[in-house]
């Protein structure tokens, strides 16, 4: 491929003067024999000048590089600072005149040469615009230049253009800005060319780097990238938030620094990979939970969408329902092992609460007290930490009142899906087997008694967790009583005598949640009624176990010994005379927690009641 | 028929033949084609094929230089040949 230097100026005149010197030619005649040899004569020329002169001309004239050159002089009339092209018909370039002259012998190496050309174009734009914002220059002059530059197909990606330049530009933006040298208009469409700018000068890693360190310095930049990140790539604005993140000193963000980092967190946020992929690295998952000078409401966004927003559809093997990705179990295994050590900002708590919702099915399906919480994805196993840990998470979480309510509406959320589910069980059941069915829904709801356990593990480390509960409980009290009641009918049966009393107690703690769940009872939300409300569906559940023996065996309580069971009518006896009677009630709860099958059954009673987040 | 054809043209026709021949030389010694070396020069455009493209158009100016050069000695010997013609019809 040849490679031509040429100057646009000078080979539009050639063309046109070919034009012109044929059209001379073309009218030169003569009928005289004697004119035959001079005839011939400038035949040839014309053929010499229409064949190969005109064609490479028009090779030229087409090519890409003079194309734009064309476009620019149209927009801007003749501009002296783009007057010499090189172009190998392929990949072209401008120089400046003042450069020196390059012989062609000169030009194997062209890449060289089309990078200090492809900076010469991109810097005259620049230029333009320094000095339009200056006021200098024309700005609509220097933004048409700019538009030609950033919608042109034939620049290739990657001009070589000094971001430290776009940055200074910006900074003159602002200046320009604040000094009324440029209307806010005027302004947006200028931030919106550098942008496009910025995006095309980013060809590698090594740019983005580069960038990284320019928005640390100028929080402006990374506004600018979070405002227009369309026209970025998605890498661009992780890498920005990663390397202010990094790059911050240890006295919390500057305000303008904090509020560029918000910018770009919001917009990873709306990606849940981006969000995971950001906060994978504990360093920057420490940093941005944990440091109160960032955006609170844009911490809230990132960890939601981190935590809970990468979960899937599919099922997993050992659970129904969206499974997590791998990696947001992985944000939150760090969030776990912050907390131990840290105290969370408020928008961490409250995007761990968001967060957590999508993921309760899986959990509840891998608490257990007694061991470290792993949860199994395929041949994947991401190690939450410590139940304890988990406990601590939660109750941080918890001891923020916007991230208590929402943790209370997404398990109370999730609880009223199960329950769902076991209506459905219920429903479906005749209760001549109700055996199996008190099995089908201790398997349903066992899930949803660990998770209220593990919520009841945070309670204990002195959160009080008003909010939580009534968030929880307000949307599906009638759920609660409605599931209570067929649990009853299937679970007595034609037990006559024993369906008052139960009735009568759930009745009564029914009555009580009501109470406490009603706009006007709002205010009676409180430890001592809380307290009434989980006697009485303690003592419902006991009922049903002093029951007929028939009953007891429905509900898989037949091996109980006789006095167990006396024992048990016994305080209940005096629970019904005096609710208040703790005495009885921790006696009750004593011999229910020392025998596995009645433990069992008494957390099952207490999912589908609820009882758990009463207190 | 060679190119002065017929030795039975009047002597003003042989005239006028010289005279329009001159007119073409003359306008091939400033066709604008000759302007255009001054306006391809390296300058304007610089490769190989722009130097052949150089180098064809001098070939092709030194053939117009030729033909005008000829065409004038054409002229001239038509106008002799008038003159000739003339002689010969005043001749006794």
């Amino acid at each position: 491929m040849t490679a031509f230097t040429y100057d646009p100026l000078r080979i539009i005149a050639l063309r046109q003067r070919t034009f012109d010197a044929i059209d001379e030619l073309t009218q030169l005649h003569s009928s005289d024999p004697a004119a035959a040899p001079a005839l011939h004569a400038i035949g040839l020329i014309r053929l010499n000048l229409e064949g190969s002169w005109l064609n490479l001309i028009e090779q030229i004239y087409q090519s890409p590089a003079m194309v734009d050159w064309r476009e620019l002089d149209r927009l801007d009339g003749p501009t002296d600072a783009l007057v010499r092209l090189v172009d190998d018909f392929g990949a072209r370039a401008v120089e400046r005149r003042r450069r020196p002259h390059t012989a062609p012998g000169n030009l194997t190496g062209m890449a060289p040469v089309q990078d200090h050309i492809r900076t010469a174009i991109w810097r005259s734009a620049l230029r333009a615009l320094d000095e339009a914002l200056s006021g200098t220059g024309s700005l609509a002059v220097a933004m048409r230049r700019i538009e030609v530059l950033t919608n042109t197909t034939a620049l290739p990606e990657g001009a070589v253009v000094g971001l430290d330049e776009l940055v200074e530009l910006l900074a003159s933006l602002h200046w320009a800005l604040a000094h009324g040298h440029i209307g806010i208009g005027d302004a947006g469409a200028v931030e919106d060319a550098l942008a496009g700018l910025t995006a095309r000068a980013i060809a590698s890693d090594a740019d983005l780097d580069t960038l990284g360190r320019a928005a640390v310095a100028d929080p402006g930049l990374s506004a600018l990238v979070a405002r227009h990140h369309r026209r970025f790539p998605p890498a661009t604005t992780l890498r920005l938030a990663t390397a202010i993140t990094s790059g911050a000193g240890t006295n919390g963000f500057e305000p303008a620094l904090a509020e560029s980092l918000a910018l770009l967190l919001v917009v990873i946020a709306h990606n849940a990979d981006d969000a995971t992929r950001l906060l994978t690295a504990p360093e920057i998952l420490t940093r941005l939970v944990t440091d109160p000078s960032v955006d609170a409401d844009a911490v809230e966004m990132l960890v939601a969408s981190a935590i809970g927003g990468g979960v899937g559809a599919a099922s997993g093997d050992d659970h129904d329902g969206p499974v997590p990705s791998m990696a947001s179990l992985e944000v939150l295994a760090g969030l776990t092992t912050i907390a131990g050590d840290h105290r969370l900002s408020p928008g961490a708590r409250r995007g761990t609460a968001r967060g957590l919702g999508p993921v309760l099915g899986l959990l509840g399906v891998h608490l257990d007290h007694r061991r470290p919480v792993s949860v199994a994805l395929g041949t994947d196993t991401v190690r939450l930490g410590d139940y304890n840990a988990l406990a601590d998470l939660v109750s941080q979480v918890l001891d923020d009142a916007p991230a208590q309510v929402a943790l209370g509406t997404m398990f109370g959320a999730y609880r009223m899906d199960q329950l769902e589910n076991v209506q459905a069980i219920l429903a479906d059941s005749d209760g001549s087997d109700p055996g199996t069915a008190t099995r089908m829904i201790g398997a349903s709801l066992a899930d949803v008694t660990r998770v209220l356990e593990l919520v009841g593990a945070a309670q204990r480390r002195h959160v009080d967790t008003e909010l939580f509960d009534f968030a929880m409980s307000k949307r599906q009290v009638q759920q609660v009583l409605t599931t209570l009641g067929i649990t009853a009918a299937l679970l007595t049966g034609p037990a006559g005598p024993f369906v008052l009393r139960a009735s009568h107690l759930i009745s009564l703690s029914a009555a009580e949640i009501v109470t406490a769940l009603t706009p006007d009872g709002t205010e009676r939300i409180g430890e001592g009624l809380q307290a009434d409300a989980a006697v009485h569906f303690t003592a419902a559940a006991v009922s049903m176990v002093v029951g007929p023996a028939p009953l007891r065996r429905a509900i898989g309580l037949d091996h109980l010994d006789d006095d167990i069971v006396e024992r048990l009518g016994h305080h209940l006896g005096i629970l019904e005379d005096d609710p208040s009677d703790v005495d009885a009630l921790v006696a009750i709860e004593s011999i229910m927690a020392a025998d596995p099958a009645l433990d069992t059954y008494l957390e099952t009673v207490r999912a589908i009641s609820g009882e758990d987040s009463l207190g | 028929m060679n190119q002065f054809a017929s030795h039975h043209q009047h002597p003003n026709q042989l005239r006028h033949r010289a005279e329009m021949l001159r007119r073409l030389a003359i306008r091939l010694d400033s066709i604008r084609a000759r302007d255009l070396l001054a306006l391809a020069g390296p300058e304007t455009w610089d490769s190989p094929r722009a130097e052949l493209c150089r180098e064809l158009l001098r070939a092709n100016l030194a053939q117009i230089d030729d033909a005008g050069r000829r065409l004038r000695t054409d002229a001239r010997l038509l106008e002799d040949r008038a003159a000739a013609a003339e002689a010969a019809a005043l001749a006794p």
